[in-house]
């Protein structure tokens, strides 16, 4: 792929991935957040292509865009929020506040990325050492390199990421678990008084 | 296809987290296989998940002095080291589990939600935060920061019924989430700035200097959240309010060792190329002067020891921007840090396990009321609240006074002689609030009934090792400091 269409490549889908992930947070029915999220992830996935990380980005689409995507869709279906539900959001003064604080944080990234060596090449001193896509073998970016860097120098990270998900396992499950004391001795069916008073809880 | 090969040195520095994992899911299951399906199960005193935790941990704590001790070996390509100062805050982090663990049985069955559940967290989490103090690369460190966090945020909403607990296990999680955010932003970065780099190790060789800065002062607000300095410290009294007494105070104690090691790590690696000891110096200061400020007129006592916990973080930063002062780096300082967070252990849980020896029905017994006239009912527990405050306020003869001695000794000696008054100043308006519930405690009539759990004997064997660290660090610190002081000799990347 020449270096031109490249970077017009990457402008395009980097504007589609900004522009949605706008979308995601200003819509105020969560279903069209979770719409626009799918296409960020699409886009971020294309990102991924861009840079030969091809596994990678299929990845992306098939855990966020496909999986993960599921488990919001499922949420928002059960929570089923109405126009109503939705809490009133806040006044001009919260909305200026929150939005200045944004933009300021977004000021300062702006002038750390343009002001760094990464874009003043002849500032002196700088540690830059990415390497040029075509300097990569032909296996970069394919699922053995991609296992290879996983359980051999990530070894260590991905052990603890197992510990991580059984944390939330067992955190999720103890959060959502209904006492059991509450559960008749009789036919193990609950009382009804007992679920007014379940229901009454949630 | 290469293999994977340990080398003995990284089984070595695994070892400790390892144990302590394995006694997490060795807890799950125990409850799950031997647990009476019987009504009362959640107020039984569950000795044996006790008893398992506690031998976990001295094992744990016994693997600490299995070591090489050679720092200059990358271990799993370079993810961790297995240095002195990793297994200091390593073994801090392990005894505030052990005593968490003694102290967990007659306190969750006193108030009636005892489940394997609380003991399997407490070991999942402190295995993560001991390899969080390990953790030399930017994936590892992250990694382990969400995994201890996970595990906050379930203790933090443990007691479901309780509607503060939800409260503040919601506004924990969403607040983690944002800072963790924050992190993760700053580690890009710092990622970019280095050239591509993820090991600590290389941020030393020269950071581009506008993107290295940036990325710092984001990492820096992450984990300013994860200890509740100011102004990241909203969520911290309402969690603590919300949490059972006693996952608070382990949280207060495991939480700021394990992310200043991860810090200190990190700011020694990026260096004064970041020009952050001015930034961390002010951080200091108005976490000192406002968690002292906003826990006087606190009734209710876990609030109060939450913004005390606030004051004591912005303590610890003033070693990690002494450390970094006028471009030098010099880890000597750092010493003070470990020091503080050694007496901090003792004294922060002194407090919290004599307060979760009482209840009120099956609620924590917190406010300033409930603990009125506790001097004449149960003495001995008095006596040890009594202590840790005096600890906590600084006063000598306690490890709190030796800490404070130490960090306020380095600011004067590095130059810095401000921070050492607005820390003396800030701890003697904290005298105030630490000695109005020994006021409350023997010169009050009692006003409520206050009920001792049963099956105390771990709370009581907790209490008196507490008491005993508070005493022995005041009296005779020689010991402590000469092995923090060796700690940062060398620090690993």
């Amino acid at each position: 792929m020449s270096p031109w269409l490249q970077h017009t490549s990457f402008a395009i889908i980097a504007a589609i991935a900004v522009l949605a992930s706008i979308l995601v947070v200003t819509r105020r029915n969560p279903i069209y957040s979770a719409l626009f999220l799918i296409v960020l992830f699409g886009a971020m996935a294309m990102i991924f292509l861009l840079l030969e990380a091809d596994f990678l980005g299929f990845m992306q689409l098939l855990v966020y865009a496909g999986a993960i995507m599921v488990l919001y869709l499922f949420v928002i279906m059960l929570i089923n929020p109405r126009e109503g539900d939705l809490p009133e959001e806040g006044g001009a003064v919260d909305r200026v506040v929150a939005g200045g604080t944004a933009s300021l944080v977004f000021c300062l990234l702006w002038f750390a990325i343009h002001e760094s060596a990464l874009l003043h090449p002849e500032l002196p001193a700088v540690p830059v050492v990415f390497p040029e896509l075509a300097s990569l073998g032909p296996e970069h970016g394919g699922a053995a390199a991609f296992g290879r860097e996983l359980f051999h120098e990530h070894l260590l990270v991905f052990e603890l990421a197992s510990i991580l998900i059984l944390v939330g396992i067992v955190g999720a499950v103890h959060i959502s678990l209904r006492t059991r004391r509450r559960v008749s001795a009789g036919n193990g069916l609950t009382p009804p008084a007992a679920r007014a008073e379940e229901a009454a809880h949630v | 296809m290469e293999e994977l090969v340990f080398s003995r040195a990284e089984f070595e520095a695994v070892l400790p987290s390892a144990i302590l994992f394995a006694t997490g899911l060795l807890l799950l299951l125990m409850d799950t296989c031997f647990g009476d399906r019987d009504p009362n199960e959640d107020s039984s005193p569950k000795t044996h998940l006790v008893l398992t935790g506690v031998a976990g941990a001295l094992l744990a704590f016994a693997a600490l002095s299995v070591s090489a001790g050679d720092t200059s070996v990358r271990l799993f390509a370079g993810a961790m080291t297995d240095d002195l100062f990793g297994r200091f805050a390593a073994g801090i982090i392990i005894l505030a589990t052990l005593l968490t663990s003694l102290a967990a049985g007659g306190y969750l069955s006193g108030i009636g939600k005892h489940r394997g559940e609380f003991h399997a967290l407490i070991f999942l989490g402190a295995g993560a935060m001991v390899l969080l103090a390990q953790a030399t690369n930017l994936i590892s460190i992250f990694v382990a920061v969400e995994t201890l966090s996970l595990a906050l945020y379930v203790l933090a909403g443990y007691v479901r019924a309780w509607r503060e607990s939800a409260e503040g296990a919601f506004k924990y999680f969403i607040m983690g989430a944002f800072s963790s955010g924050f992190l993760l932003l700053g580690m890009a970065f710092l990622y970019g700035a280095s050239g591509g780099s993820i090991q600590l190790a290389d941020f030393g060789d020269g950071l581009d200097p506008v993107l290295g800065s940036v990325g710092t002062l984001l990492v820096i607000i992450g984990f300013a959240f994860k200890v509740g300095a100011v102004p990241f410290h909203s969520w911290v009294p309402d969690v603590y309010q919300g949490s059972p007494v006693l996952a608070a105070g382990w949280m207060a104690v495991a939480v700021k060792v394990a992310s200043f090691a991860a810090l200190l790590r990190l700011v020694m690696a990026t260096g004064d190329s970041a020009n952050m000891a001015g930034l961390i110096m002010a951080i200091a200061v108005i976490t000192m002067a406002l968690g002292n400020l906003a826990a006087l007129n606190q009734t209710n006592l876990k609030r109060m020891l939450a913004y005390s916990g606030i004051a004591h973080s912005g303590y610890l930063m003033i070693p990690v921007g002494l450390a970094l002062h006028e471009g030098s780096v010099n880890p000597k300082v750092l010493a003070g840090s470990l020091f503080y967070l050694a007496a901090y252990l003792v004294t922060t849980l002194g407090v919290f396990v004599a307060l979760s020896s009482l209840k009120h029905g099956d609620r924590d017994c917190d406010t300033l009321d409930a603990i009125k006239g506790l001097g004449r009912r149960h003495p001995l527990i008095a006596l040890a609240i009594t202590l840790s405050m005096v600890s906590l306020a600084g006063i000598p003869l306690t490890g709190g006074f030796m800490g404070k001695y130490f960090i306020f000794r380095d600011a004067v000696l590095g130059g810095y002689w401000q921070l050492a008054v607005i820390g003396i100043v800030t701890s003697m308006v904290s005298i105030y609030y630490y000695l109005r519930p020994v006021v409350a405690m023997y010169f009050h009539e009692p006003s409520e009934k206050i009920e001792k759990v049963e099956a105390a004997w771990g709370l009581h064997l907790a209490l008196g090792i507490t008491s005993f660290g508070i005493l022995y660090l005041g009296v005779m610190p020689e010991r402590l400091v000469a092995l923090s002081l060796r700690s940062v000799e060398r620090l690993g990347m």
